[in-house]
């Protein structure tokens, strides 16, 4: 009766045995496949990246064929691509010259990273070590909430406040003196500076935060047990050791900043003038006209071969610019992991 | 007397009805009544004879937005649709038809004062239409845009925004059965899209560039309307009226400070001139480009210094901010924030633009892909129809068929 009993519970456990094996395999080919689709995902992403690079380098190539390296050295966008548009007789169609939109990228950009970089670290420190505690998370979510706002709505703002605001310190004397290079009406590289710089500060203020938050209390707390003053310790301790991060933030903003494109048209006056250093701060009133920007102000003229061409080898500067930051921000922060745990 | 005053009364009433009666009769015994698209109009008035309605050809053509052409020295007569030539001889009766199909008329045309007499029935038919006469209530009843099927993509530039939309809720409102679609933008976005096939036609504010149509031949230009377009300066500026060759010489960058334009009145001040163009691909300045620029100097160029902005929006609102700005904007887009300067005299409106005075007109163009036929033939003729035109100029702009029409013949 017994040796029965034990029988029958032996087959049940086989049968329940054979069922979790069965169970098992089937999850286990359910998984895979699932493996096997996130993999493909993940290939296809690559592979757009490679797609889009041959699709924009093919469409700008002639461009770069006839122009060579003088592309990059030579200015005059908006005359050559409003006559490669309008053909006439007399006019090289395929002659382009991208340096004034590759200045008032460059001096936007450096520009505003010199504005935020100082005052976008300092807000984060301000956030994580020198607010009270209940009203850190609120500012936090501030930060993060002026990261999200549409570039769009900067620009407008720009327009309506910031411009109207530079023309209050524009005389007619300067405007006088000036008309012979170009206009001061308060759309220029200044105005693109300041809007700029409110977008890209939210996100070097909050990836400041989270490089600041990650350090371990114990470095803390031993340097201040040490007898340092908190500003040291904040000097010495902290910011050394979310270096990294730092510079992660920054050079995203650096690209944030490059590809901009919205904002900035709306507000610097869309002309490919190159900033003269002589004029002091009067250059800051230069109207200028940035890579991005220019994409989208001249798309009326991608119906023609040659001026879509054009279009398209902004692209290719602003892509080429965009995936050197970036392999920038994974080299720095390989090469400050590896100190920081060689020191360690 | 209370008798008397009602059979006064009764007999009142009863001559009044009789006359009115007799009125109508008069009327419906005179003239016969045409209904086109079930609207009565007025400008088609057949006359009867042999049992054939003869009309005014030119009435005809305008209300199915065909061009009437009639040349008194050669005697001949083309009638011009988007989709049908139509071309004889006075006093003939056959016509050729789309250049080589000879169709014999019912009666020959002939002319009868000023007007060019056609039989009706059979032009609304050769043009497309259908035509009903039923003798008995007097009534011909033309059906042309009231019968339409299919649907039709359209990419419009802003400018025109609102004339192609009025159109089309017209069309809309007689056809239930279409279905249509808008798209706005600007001139280039529309052509790109009436070459890769999203746009059945593209409605733009200029003419095709050299490489658009040498790429591809397959576009067809139909001219639609003109636009004039004026020269603004900000409300403060007290310059009222400049010449053709000033408006050269501010935009070219000759001319940089507004105290060398004869008429401003300076305080003393040297006041520069900042101008203010449309973005490189409007069709606006391309205009402005050929006939302000390059008719002065072959080789000249816009000033410098000018800057580009987006739309005629966008300029309006750049000269309205700046006391010292000069811009170019369509006349419909002028409004109390900017002033519109008078060249050589002329204001500029309609007026100027019909009498040839004007020197900056823009052209608006329907572009098909191919040959227009079926509803975007339709819709290029509404545009030209008594209707469009009405349309066209309740939104600021020019028809071509009453001062260009020989631009249409071409």
């Amino acid at each position: 009766m017994q040796e029965q009993l034990v029988n029958l519970t032996k087959k049940e456990e086989k049968k329940e045995a054979e069922i979790k094996n069965k169970e098992a395999q089937k999850t286990k080919i359910v998984d895979s496949f699932f493996e096997q689709i996130i993999l493909l995902a993940a290939f296809t992403s690559a592979a757009i990246i490679v797609i889009i690079y041959i699709f924009i380098i093919q469409k700008s190539w002639h461009v770069f064929s006839v122009n060579g390296f003088r592309a990059l050295i030579e200015s005059g966008f908006d005359k050559q691509i409003f006559h490669s548009f309008n053909k006439t007789k007399d006019v090289d169609v395929w002659k382009f010259g991208f340096l004034g939109l590759i200045a008032g990228s460059f001096c936007t950009t450096i520009g505003s990273l010199i504005i935020t970089t100082p005052v976008g670290i300092g807000a984060a420190i301000a956030i994580c070590e020198l607010s009270p505690k209940r009203l850190r998370s609120t500012l936090m979510t501030f930060v993060r909430y002026l990261a999200s706002v549409p570039s769009v709505i900067y620009g407008l703002i720009g327009l309506m406040a910031v411009i109207p605001f530079i023309r209050l310190f524009i005389t007619e004397d300067l405007q006088n003196r000036y008309i012979d290079r170009f206009q001061i009406t308060g759309k220029s590289m200044l105005a693109g500076i300041i809007v700029l710089s409110v977008m890209i500060m939210p996100l070097i203020t909050s990836l400041t935060i989270d490089a600041l938050r990650s350090i371990s209390l114990t470095y803390k707390e031993a340097s201040l047990a040490l007898g340092l003053s908190n500003w040291r310790t904040i000097k010495r301790v902290l910011l050394p050791l979310s270096k990294s991060g730092i510079i992660t933030g920054v050079i995203l903003a650096t690209g944030t900043a490059i590809g901009e494109a919205i904002a900035m048209s709306m507000v610097i006056g869309g002309k490919g003038n190159i900033p003269n250093p002589a004029d002091g701060f009067v250059g800051f009133l230069t109207p200028v006209l940035t890579l991005a920007s220019a994409i989208i102000n001249k798309s009326e003229t991608l119906t023609s071969e040659s001026t879509s061409s054009a279009l398209f080898a902004c692209g290719v500067i602003l892509m080429i610019a965009c995936s050197a930051l970036s392999i920038a921000s994974k080299v720095v922060h390989h090469i400050m992991n590896r100190r920081l745990n060689g020191d360690g | 007397m209370r008798i008397r005053l009602l059979c006064f009364h009764v007999i009142t009433v009863m001559l009044i009805t009789g006359i009115y009666a007799a009125a109508l009769v008069v009327k419906n015994n005179g003239a016969i009544r045409v209904e086109f698209d079930g609207d009565e109009v007025s400008d088609i008035q057949p006359d009867e004879s042999n049992g054939i309605l003869m009309a005014s050809a030119k009435g005809i053509c305008d209300e199915m937005g065909a061009t009437f052409y009639y040349d008194k020295i050669e005697n001949n007569i083309r009638i011009v649709s988007s989709d049908t030539t139509v071309e004889t001889l006075l006093n003939e009766n056959r016509v050729d038809v789309n250049h080589g199909k000879m169709i014999e008329m019912p009666a020959a045309c002939y002319q009868d004062g000023k007007e060019v007499m056609f039989p009706v029935e059979f032009l609304v038919k050769v043009l497309g239409g259908e035509a009903r006469y039923d003798s008995s209530s007097k009534t011909l009843d033309i059906r042309y845009f009231s019968k339409l099927k299919g649907n039709l993509k359209i990419g419009g530039v802003n400018t025109f925004l609102n004339v192609i939309q009025r159109s089309l809720d017209t069309l809309k409102n007689m056809n239930p059965d279409i279905d249509v679609t808008l798209v706005g933008g600007g001139s280039s976005s529309a052509v790109s899209g009436c070459i890769d096939g999203s746009y059945d036609i593209a409605i733009i504010s200029r003419n095709l560039t050299a490489d658009e149509a040498q790429y591809n031949k397959e576009l067809k230009t139909y001219k639609t309307a003109k636009e004039g377009i004026a020269v603004i300066v900000n409300p403060s500026n007290n310059l009222q009226n400049i010449t053709h060759l000033d408006a050269y010489n501010m935009f070219s960058g000759k001319e940089k400070s507004w105290n060398k334009i004869k008429g401003f009145e300076s305080n003393g001040h040297q006041k520069p001139i900042f101008v203010n163009i449309h973005e490189a691909g409007s069709g606006t300045l391309g205009m402005f480009f050929d006939v302000g620029i390059r008719a002065f100097d072959e080789r000249g160029d816009f000033a410098d210094t000018a800057m580009p902005n987006a739309s005629n929006g966008l300029v309006r609102q750049a000269v309205a901010m700046e006391p010292l700005a000069l811009g170019i904007v369509g006349f419909s887009y002028i409004d109390n924030s900017v002033k519109a300067l008078k060249i050589n005299g002329h204001e500029p409106d309609e007026e100027s633009v019909k009498s040839k005075n004007w020197p900056y007109i823009n052209d608006i163009n329907v572009i098909s892909r191919n040959e227009a036929k079926g509803i975007v033939a339709k819709y290029i003729n509404f545009m030209h129809s008594v209707k469009g035109r009405r349309i066209i100029k309740e939104e600021g702009l020019i028809n071509i068929d009453d001062y260009y029409a020989d631009e249409r013949l071409k």
